[in-house]
C-alpha cells in the first residue's frame, strides 16, 4: 500500500519538515492530545498543530523521576520525561504547549513543565460536567487559546479562515470515520497497528498532505479484495494509546485476535462529528468537541463513556472487550471494575483488563492473559 | 585528657554487614567488617569484640561510641546514635574534604548525599520502597545468574554489548534476567545491562538533590569496579571511590563522636 | 461488655454517667464494627503510648471523635437522615447545610472517612479490614487509589456506617472522588450523589489573581447543589444561614485559635500525635464535635498555656522547628517519631492563614461565587502555584528551621506538584525541605523504619545548622 508508506516516511520527516517551518517564521503549537483542542484554531492562525502523541518508551517514564512522583498516569510522566531530556524532536521544536486541563494527571504535566523548562505552557479546563454552563466555559477557554495563538502568529482569525480550517478538519473527520468503518469490519487489508497509526499520524501530519494520502489509502482498501477473517475479532479501548505503543496489539495479534480500535481518552483522534456551519464559531467548536466528543471515565456522572461502548461492541459483534489503561489514571481504573459487569449484563461479552507502565518487564504476564484470553473466546460457543 | 588521646569507635550496622572503626587523634586503630547475620545484637558485639583485639583495647579505652546503619537503635553499648546519612557526610569529608555529594549504596538503602566543606548534610535524597538500586538487588540478580557477588563487577565490564534491562524492581528484573537467559544472551551483557540500569535509577535520584562535583562512592557496593564505572558513564563526571568505602559510616560515627568530645 | 469498654471511655473523658447512659448506643456501635475485648485493651495501650494522656484536653477530644462516630453508626437506627461530603471540603460548608437542615428536620451531616481515621485508626487501630474491603470492592491496591475512598467504601460494604440520603461530591480538587462515589453508588443500592464541578486550570503562576469566569463556573455548581438541596429536602442556603453557621463553628476555632498561640512557644508545649486530633474537628464533623469538641479544646488550650508559663515542653528548648505538611490521620506512631527524633512542630499547612482578599467578595453577585472567591484564596483549591504561594507566606512569617513536607502519596493533587515544591521552597525560601511520601490513612502504605533513617537525618541535619 503505497499512500501507506508514503504517510510512514512522512512521519518519519515530519520533525526536519517543520523544523525547516521554523526558519520560515511558522509558528508550531503542540497540544495535548486528548480531543480537547480544536485543531481549527490553529490552522485559522496560520499556525501548525502538532500533537504531543508520543509514548510506550520505559526510559521516558524513568527520566520524569527526578520531577515527578511515580503515581501519576504514565503517559503523562512521559510526556514529562521527554519535555524535560532537550533531545525530544518536537518539545525542541513547539512555540507552545497547549494543555487543556482534564485531570489531575494532565495537571501534572502543565505544573511540572512550567516549572523545569523553558517551555511556554497555555492551559485552560475542560470540565467534567456536560451542562449548558460547562459548555460555556469551556467555550470561554477556547476563546483565551485562539487569542493566544493569534497573538503568537500575528494572524487575525477572520471568519473566512475559521470556516476554510472548519473545512479542512471536517474532511479529515469524515476520512478517518470512513478508515475506521474499514478497521471495525475486521476485514480489511490495513492492519490493526497501521489503522492507529494513521489515526495518530493526523495529528502530526501537514493536512495537506495527510488528506491527500488518506483519501488515497482510503480507495485501495475499498478497491482491495479482502478475504474471510474467521479470527475473533476484539474491541480495544482504555485510558491512553500512544504513538509507538504498540505492545498490546502486537500481543492481540500474535495469539491470533484482531484488534478493532475504539474510544480512548488520549491518543485516538476523536472523528465521530463534525462541527457545523454557525455564527458563533467557538460555539461550535465547543458543541463539538465538548458537548459531543464521548466522555472520558472522569465525567460526571460517568454513564456516557460505558453506554458508548456497550454500543460499539454490539454494532461491531466483536467476540470481547480489552480494556488497555495505563497505571494510576484513577478514573479509568475504577471503572474498570464495574464495566465487565455492565457489559456482560447487555451484551454477554468477557472483558479483559490490563494495565502498562511502559515497562517491558510487564510484557510477560501480559502476553499469558491475553493469550488465555483468547483462547476462552474460541471456546465460546 | 587531651583530644587527641581519646580514643572512640564508630560502629555501622547495615542490612549486609556489620563494620566498626576505632579512631585516635584522626588516626585509624582498626577497622573491621563482618556479616551482619540472623541478630543484630549479635553482630555488633561481635564486630565490636574483634575491633577491639585487633587494636589490643577494651570497650574501658572507648570514651564515646556511635552508632549508626538501620540496626543502630540494636546497639546497646553506644553512648549515640546518628543516622548513617549524617556519618557518611562526615566520614567523606575526613577522607576527601573537597567532596560535595555522596553516593552511598549499602544492602538496604541507597542514598545520594550533598555535603559541605564541614562535612555537614546539607540535603539528601534516599530510594523509595523497593529493592530497586540496592545491594540486595545486585545480590538477587548474582543469584538468579550464578555469579559470585564479587565477581558481578569485572564481569560487567566484559560484557560488549550491554542487554537493555528495563526494570530495577526485583522481582521483575528477575524474570527479566530468566528470559534474556533462555534467549541464550551471555551473562557478561546481562550483568553490564544491569549495572547501568541500577545506575540510571541512583543518578535519576541523584538528580533530586543535583551532583555536584567531587562525587564520591561509599558502601559496600561500591567496592564493584562496574558500579563505579557505570555510575561514571550514567551521570558523565569522574567518581572517587575510597580505599575501603564500606568502613565509612563507621568512620563517620567515631569522627563524629570525637567531635562531640571536643565541643 | 461495660466493663472492657469501660477503662477506655474514662480514659477518653466520659463520665461515668454519661457511658451508663449511652450504654445502648456505644454497644451497638462497638458490635456493628467488630471491636471486642481485645480491641478495647490495644486502644487503652495505643493511647497511653502515643498520646498526651497526661493533659484531660487530649483525652476529652479523643472522646469527641468516638462519640462522632457514635453518632454517625447510629444515624439510620435513630432515624436521621445523612448527609456525606467529600475530604476537603470548603471551609463551613458541612456546617452550612448542617444549619440550614436545622428547619426541616434531624439530619446527620459529615465526612465518614475522616471521622473512622480518628476513630478506628488513631485510636484502636483497626482499619486494615475496613480498607481491605474498600479493595475488593473496586478501589484496588497498587493503583495509588485514595485510602481515605477505599475506607468509606469498605465502612459502606462491611455495613459499619449507613449508606447515605445524598453523598455531595465536590469535584474540582480531585477527581478520583467522583468517580468512586459513582462506584459506591453503583454498589450500594444507588444512592444519590450531587456533583460540584470546577476545573484547576489556573496557568503557573496566577495565584492569588484568578480568571473571574472560574468563580462564575464554579459559583454556579455551588448554587446548583443549594438548589438540589432544597429540591430534595426542602431547607434553603442563604447568606443568613451562612453566617449563622459561622457562628456554629465560632467556639472550635476560637478555641483551636487560642491553642495555636502556646504552639508558638519555645519549648514547644505538645506533640504532633496530640495536635493532630484537633485539625479534623471542623473538617470532618458538624455535630456534637461543635461544642464538646470546643470545650475540649479549651482545656488543653489552658493547659498548654500553663506549659508555657512554667517552661514545660514535650521536646528541648531550641529544637528545630518545622512546618509539616500532612500528619497521619491514622497512626500516632508516625506523628509521635516526629516528636521522637526531634523536630518541633509549631503548625501545619492546614492551619495557614491564606491571605488577604485582594478584592471583596461582594462585587460577585451569588453567594455561590462569593464563596468560591474565598475557596480559591485558600490556593489548595486554586492551583499548585497557589498551594505552593500558601505554603511560602507560611514559610516567610514563622521562625522555622525546615520544612517537613509530608503528603499523600495516592492524592494526585497532592503528588503532582511534591518535587516541585521541595525544589521551590529550597530555591525561593532556602529552607531545607524533606519530603516524605506517605499514606496519611492507611500506614500499611509505608515501612516506619524507611521513613526513621529520613526523619532523624533530616532532624540530625537540622540541629547542626542551628548549632
Amino acid at each position: 500500500m503505497e499512500p501507506l508508506n508514503r504517510i510512514k516516511s512522512l512521519l518519519a520527516d515530519r520533525p526536519a519538515q517543520l523544523k525547516h517551518k521554523k526558519t520560515q517564521d511558522k509558528k508550531i503549537v503542540g497540544y495535548i492530545p486528548g480531543g480537547y483542542f480544536p485543531e481549527e484554531i490553529a490552522l485559522a492562525a496560520g499556525a501548525v498543530p502538532v500533537g504531543m502523541v508520543r509514548g510506550g518508551e520505559h526510559s521516558a517514564v524513568e527520566n520524569a523521576f527526578a520531577c515527578v512522583d511515580h503515581w501519576v498516569d504514565t503517559f503523562y510522566r512521559s510526556q514529562i520525561g521527554y519535555a524535560t531530556s532537550g533531545d525530544d524532536p518536537y518539545y525542541n521544536l513547539i512555540d507552545v504547549l497547549v494543555v487543556p486541563i482534564t485531570d489531575s494527571n494532565n495537571r501534572t504535566l502543565s505544573d511540572t513543565l512550567s516549572y523545569y523548562t523553558d517551555l511556554e505552557l497555555f492551559v485552560y479546563g475542560v470540565p467534567h460536567t456536560k451542562s449548558k454552563e460547562g459548555r460555556d466555559y469551556f467555550r470561554h477557554g477556547l476563546a483565551k487559546t485562539a487569542d493566544k495563538i493569534a497573538g503568537l502568529t500575528g494572524i487575525e482569525i477572520t471568519g473566512q479562515r475559521m470556516t476554510e480550517a472548519i473545512d479542512i478538519c471536517n474532511r479529515e473527520k469524515e476520512l478517518l470515520r470512513e478508515l475506521s468503518q474499514e478497521n471495525q469490519s475486521g476485514n480489511t487489508a490495513l492492519s490493526p497497528k497501521d489503522y492507529v497509526l494513521v489515526n495518530q499520524a493526523s495529528m502530526l501530519l501537514d493536512k495537506g498532505q495527510f488528506i491527500e494520502n488518506l483519501e488515497t489509502l482510503i480507495r485501495e482498501l475499498k478497491a482491495a479484495k479482502s478475504g474471510d477473517n474467521k479470527k475473533p475479532k476484539v474491541l480495544l479501548t482504555g485510558s491512553t494509546l500512544a504513538l509507538g505503543d504498540d505492545k498490546i496489539i502486537d500481543l492481540l495479534e500474535e495469539y491470533g485476535a484482531t484488534v478493532i480500535t475504539g474510544e480512548f481518552a488520549e491518543g485516538i483522534k476523536p472523528f465521530q462529528h463534525k462541527v457545523e456551519p454557525a455564527e458563533d464559531f467557538m460555539n461550535a467548536l465547543a458543541e463539538t468537541y465538548f458537548m459531543e466528543r464521548v466522555a472520558p471515565a472522569w465525567f460526571r456522572p460517568g454513564h456516557e463513556l460505558p453506554e458508548h461502548l456497550i454500543q460499539t461492541a454490539s454494532a461491531t459483534r466483536v467476540d470481547g472487550v480489552v480494556w488497555y489503561q495505563l497505571m494510576y489514571r484513577e478514573a479509568y481504573k475504577i471503572l474498570s471494575h464495574y464495566f465487565p459487569e455492565m457489559l456482560k449484563k447487555e451484551t454477554g461479552l468477557p472483558v479483559l483488563t490490563l494495565d502498562s507502565d511502559y515497562d517491558p518487564a510487564e510484557t510477560g504476564q501480559m502476553a499469558t492473559r491475553i493469550e488465555t484470553y483468547i483462547e476462552n473466546i474460541r471456546r465460546q460457543p | 585528657m587531651t583530644s587527641k588521646q581519646l580514643i572512640t569507635a564508630g560502629i555501622d550496622i547495615g542490612a549486609a554487614t556489620a563494620k566498626v572503626v576505632i579512631l585516635k587523634g584522626g588516626k585509624i586503630l582498626s577497622a573491621l567488617v563482618i556479616p551482619t547475620g540472623g541478630s543484630v545484637k549479635e553482630a555488633s558485639r561481635l564486630v565490636m569484640e574483634k575491633a577491639l583485639g585487633e587494636a589490643q583495647l577494651s570497650l574501658d579505652d572507648i570514651t564515646s561510641v556511635v552508632a549508626t546503619g538501620y540496626g543502630r537503635k540494636s546497639v546497646d553499648f553506644a553512648n549515640h546514635v546518628i543516622t548513617e546519612i549524617s556519618c557518611h557526610a562526615r566520614g567523606v569529608n575526613l577522607l576527601i574534604p573537597s567532596a560535595r555529594s555522596v553516593i552511598d549504596i549499602g544492602g538496604q538503602d541507597s542514598k545520594v548525599i550533598e555535603v559541605n566543606d564541614q562535612g555537614r548534610v546539607v540535603n539528601f535524597a534516599m530510594n523509595d520502597k523497593c529493592a530497586a538500586g540496592t545491594g540486595r538487588f545486585l545480590e538477587v540478580m548474582a543469584t538468579v545468574l550464578g555469579t559470585d557477588i564479587g565477581e558481578i563487577g569485572s564481569l560487567s565490564l566484559q560484557g560488549q554489548k550491554p542487554c537493555q534491562i528495563s526494570n530495577t524492581c526485583t522481582v521483575f528484573a528477575e524474570s527479566e534476567m530468566v528470559s534474556l537467559r533462555a534467549e541464550g544472551e551471555n551473562r557478561e551483557n546481562i550483568l553490564a545491562g544491569i549495572h547501568l540500569a541500577m545506575a540510571h535509577r541512583v543518578a535519576i535520584m541523584g538528580n533530586t538533590v543535583g551532583l555536584k562535583e567531587e562525587i564520591v562512592f561509599t558502601g559496600g557496593v561500591a567496592k564493584n569496579v562496574g558500579m563505579k564505572m557505570a555510575l561514571q558513564k550514567r551521570i558523565g563526571k569522574e567518581i572517587r571511590v575510597p580505599e575501603q568505602p564500606q568502613i565509612i559510616g563507621a568512620l563517620g560515627a567515631a569522627a563524629i563522636g570525637a567531635q562531640r568530645l571536643r565541643a | 461488655m461495660t466493663t472492657e469498654y469501660h477503662e477506655l471511655l474514662t480514659l477518653c473523658g466520659f463520665e461515668p454517667d454519661e457511658i451508663q447512659q449511652q450504654r445502648h448506643r456505644i454497644e451497638t456501635t462497638f458490635q456493628r464494627l467488630n471491636l471486642v475485648a481485645g480491641d478495647m485493651d490495644r486502644a487503652v495501650s495505643r493511647l497511653r503510648t502515643y498520646f498526651d494522656i497526661e493533659l484531660k484536653g487530649v483525652r476529652k477530644v479523643l472522646g469527641t471523635w468516638l462519640k462522632e462516630l457514635i453518632d454517625l453508626v447510629m444515624a439510620r437506627d435513630e432515624g436521621k437522615k445523612l448527609i456525606y461530603y467529600g475530604y476537603p471540603p470548603f471551609q463551613y460548608m458541612g456546617l452550612v447545610i448542617k444549619k440550614a437542615s436545622e428547619a426541616v428536620g434531624d439530619f446527620y451531616i459529615a465526612c465518614p472517612e475522616v471521622i473512622l481515621c480518628e476513630t478506628l485508626g488513631q485510636i484502636f487501630g483497626k482499619l486494615n479490614p475496613v480498607l481491605e474491603a474498600g479493595e475488593a470492592g473496586g478501589l484496588a491496591p497498587g493503583h495509588a487509589m485514595c485510602s481515605l475512598l477505599q475506607i468509606k467504601d469498605g465502612a459502606l460494604s462491611l455495613g459499619f456506617i449507613p449508606a447515605p440520603d445524598l453523598s455531595i461530591s465536590t469535584s474540582y480538587f480531585c477527581d478520583m472522588g467522583p468517580k468512586a462515589d459513582e462506584l459506591m453508588q453503583y454498589k450500594h443500592g444507588g444512592y444519590p450523589v450531587e456533583f460540584v464541578d470546577s476545573c484547576m486550570d489556573s496557568p503557573w503562576g496566577e495565584w492569588p489573581a484568578y480568571d473571574p469566569q472560574r468563580i462564575h463556573y464554579l459559583g454556579q455548581q455551588l448554587e446548583q447543589l443549594f438548589s438540589a438541596l432544597q429540591d430534595r429536602f426542602g431547607f434553603t442556603i442563604d447568606e443568613t444561614i451562612w453566617t449563622e453557621a459561622r457562628k456554629l463553628a465560632g467556639p472550635l476555632y476560637a478555641a483551636t485559635f487560642r491553642l495555636n498561640k502556646s504552639l508558638t512557644a519555645d519549648p514547644l508545649p505538645l506533640g504532633a500525635a496530640d495536635a493532630q486530633l484537633i485539625l479534623n474537628l471542623p473538617m470532618g464533623c458538624t455535630g456534637i464535635a461543635l461544642k464538646e469538641g470546643a470545650e475540649a479544646i479549651e482545656i488543653m488550650a489552658e493547659e498548654l498555656e500553663k506549659r508555657v508559663e512554667t517552661g514545660v515542653g514535650v521536646l528541648p528548648k531550641n529544637a528545630p522547628r518545622v512546618l509539616m505538611g500532612f500528619p497521619s490521620f491514622v497512626d500516632p506512631a508516625l506523628n509521635r517519631l516526629i516528636q521522637d527524633v526531634g523536630l518541633a512542630v509549631p503548625v501545619h499547612t492546614t492551619l495557614l492563614t491564606p491571605p488577604p482578599l485582594p478584592e471583596s467578595p461582594k462585587t460577585y453577585k451569588t453567594l455561590g461565587e462569593k464563596r468560591s472567591v474565598v475557596a480559591m484564596h485558600g490556593g489548595l483549591y486554586h492551583s499548585s502555584f497557589g498551594w505552593i504561594g500558601r505554603i511560602k507566606r507560611g514559610l516567610d512569617y514563622t521562625d522555622l528551621d525546615g520544612f517537613l513536607y509530608t503528603y499523600q502519596y495516592s492524592c494526585r493533587p497532592l503528588t503532582c506538584n511534591s518535587k516541585l515544591m521541595k525544589e521551590y521552597v529550597e530555591k525561593e525560601i532556602k529552607l531545607p525541605t524533606l519530603l516524605l511520601d506517605m499514606d496519611m490513612y492507611d500506614d500499611r502504605n509505608y515501612s516506619a523504619g524507611a521513613l526513621q533513617t529520613r526523619l532523624e537525618a533530616f532532624a540530625e541535619m537540622l540541629k547542626t545548622k542551628k548549632k
